[in-house]
């Protein structure tokens, strides 16, 4: 990816050393033989995103502005659902438990990936591609795959963590306690999503050109300064955009609580997660119009963090 | 592992929310590690079922059921009746199936010709006209053959609106070298239980009577019918009644939360390793089990094979018979099909002949029957398990098959089971009691009904 940016620069300001040469008039005709292949090239994703995005979500909100009953039917309800959705202690505490899901893992996710992807960028460690193929294996593992593993592996009494820990004189760990089940999903989605992180992070990091480290070097930097004080700062945006996106990863959290429900039910409560709040209205309860409410101030919510998002990565100078 | 495709071969977890999720994740793996292998092998097969010997010019019929031992039945109607052809599809397990099938209904399209409802959830597609009465089609006749409250959870009044199959009833499932080991008793009541419970517990405190499982929803449901405190009233209509602080239901909580509170009894999770843990280690001396039970469980324990005997369940007043039902289905014909009376005849067949029951009460299937011919015959009866040793388990649950209390099942028994988990989690965890979350529970079943434009009555 980085190869391929370096390549588009100067092809770009090429493009636009040439166009002055020519007249305006040829200049206007180019423009518009040019644009109708980039709209036949974006003509898939827009169908996609039309079909796929656009028409659920304002279906979504059609249908969150009516209520069915089992005996009257359907009728207009205005914003009663929302208020429902609004006073519903069970969908905000679900809102909190996924904001302290990711205060924790998203921030850990990423030193680990960063700390990875560091180490392996600086060439200290032998046979590093071979790690870092290991360490992306969990990102390929389908998320229902990973939740039911990790659900035997943990199993309280029987698995081989719980074993393992009662060995070392902890006692009889449940891993799906009440206490124990939001470090245990941050567990999971750690292993499962630090190789991605990491890989992006040493994508970056491998762009910063060698100069700059050979510089560092004959001045005398030790390895961690060159890699905190050089490094970092030199990929802090793209640190910035994986905490972005796996924050609104962390609030729209849904596979691996669903399926250590099945497993552990009393581990995972009805609106454990304000998917899992959405999906049990809609789907467990037949509630579709409150469940399409909810979704509706599920997507407001990371929508307002993901403005937020973006007003520092422009303050940070990233978007002009 | 072992655990879980033991659930998944018997597929006795049917009448429970949280076992067919568990099937679910188990399928959804199992699916999924397919999928993995197929990227060798170019492609996982459709989880379909096309029966054989179809020939042309028959009626075509979907049907859809998860059951285990079903394809072996269909293929049999399919080989006996050349007119008809009935094609197998696996649309999921229990909750999954419902979900499925009421949006293909209110889609109108996509939707089977028959498929399998369990008798709790039969009312919720009663309410939404979404099955074909079969009175209309002679299938009535059966009625003598099945057991009466089989009959009853699928007709109201005169129209029916399915055919019985299967039926779970409880009966006390005791480990009898534990029981004589500790000088007990069978109980006959429920408050010799409870002693027998005390002096098992005081001769060693890590012995248990039985599990009780909080979170089951099914389960608890049954006990409770079998206690005569069935919490809810429905016979069609917009009036629902919903009671779980009458004096029954009350008395019902206060018994089961004094066992788990003296620790006189376990609160794992129905088929968890946990529970057949503690069932093969002596730690719950019984179990209080339906009739589909102990052919599962003889899978997931070792060492007290031959050790269980079939009682009688324990009953509230000295002298009753009573028994609840946990689990059990029927099949019922889906309104809009363009072959009702086929269909009709398909799930006669099914659920009410011989032929099919040869199969049904067969090694593969292990269904427990609601047809009376087969509960009433000898041979049938008499069987034996390598888990009761030379004991007929059948003899005793074919007698409770006839002494059922009669549920009546309300039209919102999907959001019911949703909500109980989350509610009832805290008995488990002992952060509340099972009288709280009754309580607790009532508020939240009433809230939901009145919201769904229901009547509510809690007396």
């Amino acid at each position: 990816m980085a190869d391929q940016l370096a390549q588009a620069a100067p092809t770009g300001t090429s493009l636009r050393i040439r166009r002055p040469s020519a007249g305006p008039s040829r200049t206007a005709r180019r423009g518009k033989v040019r644009q109708w292949p980039g709209a036949v090239f974006i003509a898939p994703h827009m169908l996609m995103l039309g079909l796929f995005m656009l028409v659920p979500t304002v279906y979504a909100i059609y249908t969150s502005l009516y209520t069915t009953k089992l005996i009257g039917g359907t009728s207009f309800s205005g914003g009663a659902n929302y208020v429902t959705v609004l006073q519903s202690s069970q969908f905000w505490d679900g809102v909190g438990r996924v904001l302290l899901f990711g205060v924790i893992q998203v921030p850990l996710t990423i030193a680990l990936a960063f700390f990875f992807a560091a180490i392996f960028d600086a060439g200290i460690v032998r046979f590093s591609r071979f790690f870092r193929t290991v360490f992306f294996i969990p990102f390929a593992v389908p998320g229902v795959v990973a939740a039911v593993m990790w659900s035997f592996l943990l199993l309280p009494g029987f698995g081989p963590y719980a074993t393992f820990a009662e060995a070392l004189g902890l006692g009889k760990l449940n891993f799906f306690s009440s206490q124990l089940i939001l470090p245990t999903l941050i567990l999971i989605v750690i292993w499962e999503f630090t190789g991605y992180n990491m890989t992006i992070l040493y994508t970056s990091l491998k762009s910063i050109p060698r100069e700059v480290t050979e510089a560092a070097i004959v001045e005398g930097a030790s390895l961690w300064r060159i890699i905190l004080r050089i490094k970092l700062p030199m990929v802090m945006p793209t640190v910035v955009m994986l905490v972005f996106l796996n924050t609104v990863g962390a609030l729209q959290l849904f596979t691996e609580p669903s399926i250590l429900a099945a497993f552990q039910p009393q581990a995972i409560s009805f609106g454990f997660t304000p998917s899992l709040f959405v999906y049990n209205t809609a789907v467990g309860s037949g509630e579709y119009n409150l469940g399409a409410a909810a979704a509706v101030v599920l997507a407001l919510i990371i929508g307002l963090l993901s403005v937020a998002g973006l007003a520092v990565r422009r303050r940070d100078g990233e978007f002009s | 592992m072992t655990h879980h495709s033991t659930v998944g071969s018997t597929e006795k977890v049917r009448a429970r929310r949280r076992g067919s999720r568990k099937l679910l994740a188990v399928a959804i793996a199992a699916i999924a590690i397919a999928a993995l292998g197929a990227c060798s092998t170019g492609g996982a097969a459709p989880a379909k079922t096309v029966a054989h010997g179809c020939g042309h010019g028959a009626t075509n019929l979907t049907f859809w059921g998860w059951p285990a031992g079903y394809n072996l039945a269909v293929s049999e109607f399919n080989k006996t009746h050349p007119d008809t052809c009935v094609k197998l599809e696996n649309a999921g397990a229990s909750t999954a199936e419902y979900v499925k099938l009421s949006d293909a209904i209110k889609a109108g399209s996509g939707a089977p010709d028959v498929a399998t409802i369990e008798y709790f959830e039969l009312p919720s597609f009663e309410i939404t006209h979404s099955l074909v009465d079969l009175s209309k089609y002679g299938v009535s006749s059966v009625k003598t053959n099945e057991a009466p409250v089989a009959w009853s959870q699928v007709t109201q009044g005169s129209a029916q609106y399915a055919m019985p199959v299967d039926l779970g009833p409880l009966a006390l499932f005791y480990n009898a070298k534990e029981f004589k080991d500790n000088g007990l008793t069978v109980p006959t009541t429920w408050s010799d239980f409870a002693t027998a419970a005390a002096t098992l517990h005081a001769k060693n405190p890590k012995l248990g009577m039985t599990n009780f499982d909080p979170e089951s929803t099914q389960d608890v449901l049954a006990l409770m019918q079998e206690y005569n405190a069935f919490p809810f009233t429905y016979t069609g209509g917009s009036t629902i009644g919903i009671n779980f602080t009458g004096t029954a239901e009350m008395a019902f909580a206060n018994y089961w939360q004094g066992l788990i509170s003296k620790q006189l009894v376990t609160t794992a999770g129905d088929f968890s390793p946990q529970q057949w843990a503690n069932l093969d280690s002596g730690a719950n001396a019984a179990r209080l089990s339906p009739a589909w039970g102990p052919v599962g469980m003889q899978l997931s324990i070792k060492n007290t094979i031959g050790n269980w005997v079939t009682a009688q369940m324990p009953q509230t007043t000295a002298g009753g018979q009573l028994s609840g039902n946990w689990g059990g289905s029927s099949l019922a014909v889906v309104a809009g099909t363009k072959h009702a009376k086929q269909a009709a005849e398909f799930v006669k067949w099914f659920g009410g002949s011989a032929d099919a029951w040869k199969i049904l009460s067969g090694p593969v299937a292990g269904a427990f029957p609601a047809y009376v011919p087969l509960l009433n015959d000898s041979t049938f009866q008499a069987r034996t398990l390598k888990i009761t040793g030379t004991t007929t388990p059948n003899t005793v649950f074919a007698q409770a098959a006839q002494h059922m209390v009669d549920p009546q099942w309300p039209p919102i028994m999907t959001a019911a089971a949703t909500q109980w988990t989350s509610t009832f989690a805290g008995v488990t965890k002992g952060t509340e009691t099972l009288p709280q979350a009754f309580t607790t529970y009532q508020a939240q079943l009433v809230a939901y009904a009145k919201a769904q434009g229901f009547t509510v009555t809690t007396n």
